[in-house]
């Protein structure tokens, strides 16, 4: 763990990335994606739902807040979210944490109530007090999940979503439609619900 | 770190993953043709990007699915199909020399009990069926019955997991995994080992998830569980306040900054690349799911050649139904539980074996004859290989009570097979005459074991998974295919 090439960090560049694409002879600690249980934490940290507390007792609940270290582990019903994500059913022990790519994780990102949830709570970090544009609410989304600002591709985008996205829920709403929210906070929604889904969101570099 | 060599064979078969998740690199396969480079070894799915990715068993297979009838809690041997007429000859006198310990109440051991069903003659091949199967008795001359199985525990945990896993602990692979393992998925948009448990409330099998878990093997092997009631399938529903117009336009999103992440200089990361289609196939799944799930699609008459006008098979007759469904889709194991958790809710027939194991016949009889039925007309039964079979059978002798049982016998079952290679009109081995012991040609689990993955083309010896220092398997250290029941 001493060595230079352990200790490397995973900035990427261009011209290395021309000589070896695949990172081959490990010219940067490669991408990898977060754990389940991270993955988890994760989101709820984003959404501003995360029950912070310390200690206690585990719970079964898959609604939760704590983090999911405080997940009871009982063999006979393992939390569905974390072996999604290739958490060990923890039967036997386990030397390797692998990590898959499947569509029911993507299943999950798209349609479980639960993660509909995280993007309303992070729809509701970012929703300005007055009408501060949508450029505003995305550069903060991008700062909250990405750490970073969004490039002028990304906010082009993600602005452009925003609009059509709404206007469509206004559409619908006129057609006798009658969503509870407005059509702009679904269509923030929306777009909070991309950006936990993010490549980038889900793999650390 | 991984060596050099490693990481080129992580890429490769990463490469190869993209293919079968259906996009953009379809060409490449033929490139590839070197069977190394295809990584036709079951043992190259460790890790890479889609382990779900098809691959070629090691030989021509018979059975290309399973549908695997599990009757919950143990059927009894010598009420079903195992006819045994000096059982009726000896009925009430002990059984001497049996140790009071074989069953599970050593305080309930009455005398041997004769079947109270009448057997009759059945199919060209002559085979004697109690009366408790009127519709699958027309399906003998389609059955390679087993006399002989035996299995390791007399208690229902440890002989479900010896049935599924081939260990009486839990916590190892299920043969639905190993053969996802081993094969891959062939759909794109379904799971590949799917289990049904009972819809009626009676709870699920005893051990719960250990039975359709994956041990070692890696999570994604582990069969997908349908909810009996609810949603059947987690994450299938778009929320409600999305259209598919709305929902495409926020998956476009996500691939229009994916791809702008990708084309950063991270072409070459196929984890990345898996990724974005994978949300591709999970919007697929959406609508390819619930088809498969939905009997209502079919015909009145296949309906009802599955009984579902029959308020007492119904359930277990849409369960039949959707296997078929599937298995047509691609769906590589499916596997049915008949009955719930405990005792008198599942073929557990420990007191008054006349009404459990009739209640349980009756849900089951019509909806299993149909499904051999609808196979064989669909074609489908040549490469589809059904199993009917318990954890354990029961003893010959009464367990005492108001309304006399059995209890449970570890060391004597009866399994049958149908389709898929088995050869019909068949019986292979026997227990004595009275039914409580297996004693010609004994069929341990692990030979069960052995002939089904022979029958997917899969050689159990050579379907194995490292871990832990060792090379693992399905069949552990033994495992015989039963040729003699292969047509």
């Amino acid at each position: 763990m001493q060595s230079a090439v352990y200790r490397q960090d995973s900035n990427h560049d261009r011209a290395d990335a021309k000589l070896d694409p695949q990172n081959v002879w490990l010219w940067r600690f490669g991408p990898r994606r977060l754990e389940a249980e991270v993955i988890r934490d994760s989101l709820l940290a984003v959404s501003g739902l995360l029950d912070a507390q310390m200690f206690g007792p585990g719970t079964l609940d898959a609604d939760s807040r704590r983090r999911s270290i405080y997940f009871t582990v009982k063999r006979s019903k393992l939390m569905p979210t974390m072996t999604l994500f290739d958490a060990p059913q923890a039967l036997v022990s386990q030397g390797r944490r692998i990590s898959t790519t499947i569509a029911p994780q993507a299943l999950l990102l798209m349609n479980s109530p639960q993660v509909r949830n995280y993007a309303t709570g992070l729809a509701g970090r970012v929703t300005p007090q007055e009408a501060a544009g949508s450029e505003h609410v995305v550069n903060r989304l991008y700062e909250i999940t990405l750490g970073r600002a969004p490039r002028a591709a990304e906010l082009a985008a993600a602005v452009a979503f925003l609009r059509q996205q709404s206007e469509a829920y206004q559409q619908r709403q006129s057609d006798g439609h009658r969503p509870t929210e407005e059509a702009g906070e679904i269509a923030l929604v929306d777009l909070c619900q991309a950006m936990i889904s993010l490549n980038e969101f889900i793999y650390v570099e | 770190m991984d060596s050099q060599t490693t990481r080129f064979d992580l890429t490769r078969r990463q490469l190869l993953s993209r293919c079968g998740m259906g996009a953009g690199m379809l060409g490449l396969a033929g490139i590839l043709q070197d069977e190394r480079l295809l990584g036709a070894a079951a043992n190259a799915a460790t890790a890479g990007a889609n382990p779900l990715a098809e691959r070629q068993p090691h030989f021509l297979p018979r059975a290309k699915s399973v549908i695997w009838l599990f009757m919950n809690g143990g059927p009894s041997q010598v009420d079903t199909w195992d006819y045994k007429p000096e059982l009726a000859k000896r009925d009430g006198l002990k059984l001497d020399g049996l140790d009071p310990e074989t069953g599970f109440f050593r305080d309930a051991v009455g005398g041997l009990m004769k079947s109270p069903f009448r057997f009759r003659q059945y199919g060209e091949c002559g085979k004697w069926v109690s009366d408790l199967f009127p519709h699958l008795s027309g399906h003998v001359d389609k059955m390679a019955f087993i006399h002989s199985g035996y299995t390791k525990s007399n208690n229902h945990s440890p002989a479900l997991f010896m049935m599924n896993t081939g260990m009486t602990r839990m916590g190892f692979p299920c043969a639905g995994a190993w053969v996802t393992y081993g094969l891959g998925c062939e759909s794109n948009c379904l799971p590949s080992f799917v289990v049904m448990s009972d819809p009626l409330g009676r709870g699920v099998p005893k051990g719960h998830a250990s039975n359709w878990g994956t041990g070692f093997l890696p999570s994604v092997y582990q069969g997908t569980w349908l909810k009996p009631a609810g949603e059947p399938v987690d994450n299938l529903k778009r929320h409600e306040v999305m259209t598919d117009a709305q929902q495409r336009r926020q998956l476009d999103l996500i691939s229009q900054l994916n791809q702008q992440h990708l084309e950063d200089g991270r072409n070459a990361e196929f984890d990345l690349a898996a990724r974005v289609e994978s949300f591709e196939l999970a919007y697929r799944m959406q609508t390819a799911a619930p088809e498969a799930l939905d009997v209502n699609l079919e015909s009145d008459h296949v309906q009802k050649l599955y009984g579902l006008d029959n308020e007492k098979c119904a359930p277990f007759g849409r369960q039949c139904l959707i296997a078929r469904r599937m298995v047509e889709r691609g769906v590589r194991f499916v596997q049915i539980y008949s009955g719930g958790m405990a005792n008198q809710a599942s073929w557990d027939g420990h007191a008054d074996i006349v009404g459990n194991h009739s209640g349980f016949a009756a849900e089951t009889d019509q909806p299993i004859a149909g499904l051999l039925t609808d196979l064989q007309q669909r074609g489908l039964l040549d490469q589809t290989l059904v199993i009917w079979c318990g954890e354990f059978g029961r003893l010959p002798v009464a367990q005492t009570g108001p309304q006399p049982g059995r209890d449970h016998n570890p060391h004597a079952f009866t399994a049958w097979l149908a389709g898929g290679g088995a050869r019909g009109g068949v019986s292979y081995g026997e227990t004595d005459e009275i039914g409580f012991k297996a004693v010609t040609n004994r069929v341990s689990v692990h030979d069960l074991h052995a002939t089904i993955l022979h029958l997917l083309g899969m050689d159990h010896t050579r379907l194995t998974y490292r871990y832990s220092g060792r090379d693992f398997r399905l069949t552990d250290v033994a495992g015989n295919v039963i040729h003699p029941i292969i047509a």
